[in-house]
């Protein structure tokens, strides 16, 4: 596929008009999909698509636009000619951008996974290992996913990866689950089995008499798919991104701009050593290895796009155009596993949310309601399930004074959104108790 | 197999070949056969702060053939348009149904599918072309800075989007559809800032999308809006918080869409009841034994799923799966008829439903979806609703939703509010919330608002299924008062 895009990006420089200049990028996946419900299929196919993003540039104006391509240079010709003749038509009746940032560079580089991944009737049957009147649903993607960036100064980058992305729920009738989310380039039969035999455990709890939470404040452990979900949503409403600051719409304004700081034992950076994503962002810039975003409980760092540099002054550092973290990790704590229900005593033991948002942004405060693991924990032991419960509470809080610690371990969690295509990315993240969890109904 | 010059095949695009004669040619031997080809154009023009953001262009093409035989069901999904291409998606579909074959969650093969063909367009009032690309440029900018002009706005964006969809069908059943939808997607956002405290007024959020041309923005008001947008960001910088307690909820359209949405149309499809969907967007209360009898809302709950309403943005006439697309009652007077659910979840379940198998786009296999869902008026002007209320709230615009996974219980916010008191509008008040329960919540429902009151919205994020979906869904509603609701301020 590398040396299709490198044609793709050969025929754009021929396309070209004297004064125009180009970067493209390619988003392509050949994916297998398997949906599951019961243990028994409900969909299963393939997914192979090849989408072309191009910016065109002439007098200081750009105009961006992308195609699906089909894979095959000869047939791409046409496509790469209509899309070329509409932006630059469009040129003519634009502006020049004061905000425009292109890639600079002629640098060429690859970097190509293996193809590692068991044929998905293997898969299948190492999903279908629970005990009878337990049901697995969900899904299983594999395949390949592509991302290569060109310019028309000559820069050629590639990133090839196979991986698989399990996501399922082990489920005792109605809301009563327990989910297991696996990725990654390597498929390990054994690592499944224990995820699957921990999720089983879990489960079994939850056919138990459930406990209605009274409104008020709980101790609680939130695991780190509970956290991924609370700093995802506070990533994708800007509470890293240099814009949001700007203009007064990030959670974590209150850090930058009034001195209020999260808790000593919180380190939060971006990590693309992690390698979990491809060394280049979006638009076409190379992303650092490693950002500190939260030093020690200290705002450090904010995730600056090129466009965001260009429009606020400010050197950008490769972040994609939503400025929000794509491979999150938080520095591991000092809570041992085997300690974690003690410290909590006598709270609640939530292994994941559900449809987390901002609810207050001066706060950081954020809803949202439990979902599928979740369990009173007395006398410093797990305890009985309880019903589903809404909290409404402040995250600069949360991680601020009311941080009781975090875990010593720490999961990786593939992000599993495959909107329009499935995506790439991460988090490393503890799970952590805190104190005072805001219960509302 | 035979070949086809490969420029020739991908020169036209998915609109142009004709799907039938190439189902008849890719088609392997199997009890169904379907090949859906789409052609989607997106264009998105936006002005952020004064400047000209980039004009952004999507040309999407691509193909999904599905294969049912012997019971299993499979698909392929493919941007290679040759013949080659589609050929060996059609073996590939066919491996993944006979691999699910006998594993599958039904017998796909002993469904009934639907049989009637016919084509379909929107109808567009003043198209997208009447325009040139620097006019369309010129209107937003000048929209663009009325959003300014204080030095409180440090945010402010107006963004138009056309999509268009282009379907062609073709079924070994002998069914062809062909279909062509027209969407307009506007957008204003101011946001204030001082002192510490922000807010944003939007264009009813992200909620004003329409099917039809360019007339959706005068009909939406979208030149009218600007300077009543940034004034009222500005104005509720200083606003007093949003009353706290159990009082009257009076809610606008552009909110009452979410409501409808996240609390009757996902709790209604019938592959949330049958658990699809547990793993992600989530399950459902509803059981099936409930259809036909369930007291969903008070006697003033009328909700209907209405594909035909010609400028509401999930308008069509046929699914994705080609079930031809009709009006129809989810809940009459209060008590619950049917579900959401295409011609697979219906014969799985074996309840009542309505054609909404839709995919997002050409690489994904159709699920069920709410498309158009409207909450029918009533019969009371808007100033009645607000006399009877003696204390309360009155909410527009989303600004922030919560909800269950199995729709039980949600939190809601909204952009503004005013308070009420004694039959009287006060004044604007910040960050108004509230929670509710939601057969509770709908049996509270105490007024409907007359056919003035009704606005046409619609969202294109609703977001769903395994791979990921997201789509265009409308409502249409009337302001609706309800009684006894929990109200706070946000935070």
């Amino acid at each position: 596929m590398q040396s299709w895009f490198n044609a793709v990006a050969d025929y754009l420089t021929e396309l070209i008009a004297t004064g125009e200049s180009f970067a493209c990028r390619i988003e392509a996946e050949d994916t297998e999909a398997v949906r599951l419900n019961a243990g028994r299929i409900r969909q299963a196919g393939s997914i192979a698509q090849r989408l072309l993003r191009l910016q065109l540039v002439r007098d200081g104006r750009q105009a961006t636009g992308s195609v699906q391509l089909g894979g095959v240079i000869a047939q791409d010709r046409y496509p790469l000619r209509l899309l070329h003749g509409e932006l630059a038509e469009r040129l003519d009746a634009l502006p020049p951008d004061p905000h425009l940032a292109m890639p600079a560079g002629t640098d060429r580089s690859e970097e190509r996974g293996e193809r590692r991944l068991p044929p998905i009737g293997e898969v299948l049957p190492a999903l279908a290992e629970v005990p009878p009147g337990v049901e697995v649903v969900g899904r299983y993607l594999a395949g390949r996913i592509a991302e290569g960036v060109a310019t028309s100064h000559g820069m050629r980058r590639w990133y090839e990866t196979h991986t698989f992305d399990i996501e399922v729920s082990l489920a005792v009738g109605g809301d009563r689950a327990v989910k297991v989310a696996l990725g990654g380039p390597q498929f390990d039969r054994e690592e499944l089995r224990r995820r699957l035999a921990r999720a089983v455990r879990q489960v079994e709890r939850l056919r138990g008499e459930r406990t209605r939470l009274e409104p008020g404040r709980y101790r609680a452990y939130i695991a780190p798919a509970g956290w991924k979900m609370v700093l995802g949503v506070l990533g994708n409403r800007g509470a890293f991104s240099h814009r949001a600051i700007e203009s007064g719409q990030c959670p974590f304004l209150a850090l930058h701009r009034e001195g209020r700081r999260l808790a000593p034992a919180l380190t939060l950076l971006e990590n693309h050593r992690l390698g979990w994503s491809a060394p280049f962002g979006a638009d076409g810039y190379r992303r650092p290895g490693e950002q500190i975003l939260i030093d020690q409980g200290h705002p450090r760092g904010l995730l600056v796009s090129a466009r965001s540099g260009a429009e606020y002054g400010v050197p950008h550092n490769g972040a994609d155009p939503g400025e929000a973290p794509l491979s999150l990790e938080i520095a591991a704590g000092g809570l041992a596993a085997e300690a974690l229900e003690s410290t909590v005593g006598d709270g609640l033991w939530l292994e994941n949310l559900h449809y987390v948002n901002l609810s207050d942004r001066r706060s950081a405060g954020v809803t949202g309601v439990t979902r599928f693991a979740a369990f009173r924990v007395r006398e410093g032991a797990l305890a009985e399930p309880i019903e589903v419960a809404r909290f409404d509470d402040s995250v600069l809080e949360l991680l601020g004074d009311r941080l009781v610690g975090l875990a010593t371990d720490r999961e990786r969690l593939p992000e599993t959104k495959s909107y329009g295509r499935r995506s790439l990315g991460g988090a490393l993240l503890p799970g952590a108790v805190v104190e005072g969890l805001r219960v509302v109904g | 197999m035979p070949e086809r010059p490969a420029e020739a095949a991908a020169a036209s695009d998915a609109p142009s070949l004709d799907a039938r004669l190439l189902l008849a040619r890719i088609a392997p031997p199997a009890d169904y056969v379907s090949l859906r080809l789409v052609h989607e154009r997106r264009e998105a023009l936006a002005v952020r702060r004064g400047v000209v953001e980039p004009p952004a262009l999507l040309i999407d093409r691509g193909a999904l053939v599905t294969v049912i035989d012997e019971g299993g069901i499979g698909y392929a999904a493919t941007s290679d348009l040759s013949f080659a291409g589609l050929y060996q998606a059609a073996r590939e579909a066919h491996r993944f149904a006979e691999r699910s074959q006998g594993r599958a969650v039904c017998d796909f093969s002993a469904l009934e599918r639907p049989r009637r063909g016919g084509e379909h367009r929107s109808v567009v009032r003043e198209r997208w072309s009447s325009r040139s690309f620097a006019e369309k440029l010129d209107r937003l900018r000048a929209v663009e800075a009325r959003l300014g002009g204080d030095p409180r706005i440090v945010d402010r964006r107006a963004a138009l989007e056309r999509r268009v969809t282009e379907t062609r069908l073709a079924t070994t059943d002998g069914v062809e559809i062909t279909q062509r939808l027209d969407r307009v997607i506007p957008e204003l956002i101011a946001v204030a800032s001082a002192g510490g405290e922000t807010q944003t007024r939007s264009l009813r959020g992200r909620g004003a999308g329409r099917q039809g041309g360019l007339e959706a923005l005068d009909d939406l008001g979208f030149d009218a809006a600007p300077e009543r947008l940034r004034d009222e960001a500005i104005a509720l910088l200083s606003a007093p918080r949003a009353p706290t307690g159990t009082m009257d909820l009076l809610l606008g359209p552009a909110q009452m869409i979410l409501q409808i949405h996240e609390s009757i149309g996902h709790p209604l499809e019938l592959d949330r009841i049958l658990g699809d969907e547990r793993n992600f967007a989530g399950t459902s209360f509803v059981r099936p034994e409930d259809f036909g009898s369930l007291r969903y809302g008070s006697e003033l709950l009328d909700v209907t799923f209405d594909p035909g309403i010609e400028n509401e943005i999930a308008s069509y006439g046929f699914d994705d799966d080609g079930e031809r697309a009709e009006r129809a009652h989810l809940i009459r007077r209060g008590v619950l008829e049917r579900g959401l659910g295409g011609w697979v979840s219906r014969g799985r379940l074996g309840v009542p439903g309505v054609a909404c198998s839709r995919a997002c786009s050409w690489n994904r296999p159709a699920i069920d979806r709410m498309a158009n869902l409207n909450l029918e008026p009533g019969a009371d002007p808007i100033d009645r609703l607000v006399r009877r209320i003696e204390r309360g709230v009155w909410m527009d615009v989303n600004a922030s939703w919560s909800i269950d996974d199995s729709r039980r219980g949600f939190q809601f916010g909204c952009e503004i509010g005013w308070r009420i008191e004694d039959g009287e509008r006060r004044e604007m008040v910040r960050d108004p919330g509230y929670r509710g329960r939601t057969l509770d919540f709908w049996r509270s429902l105490a007024a409907v608002g007359d056919r003035a009151s009704v606005e046409v919205l619609g969202t294109p994020n609703c977001g769903k299924g395994e791979p990921n979906q997201m789509i265009e869904v409308g409502h249409s509603s009337p302001a609706c008062l309800f009684r006894g609701v929990e109200v706070f301020a946000g935070g």
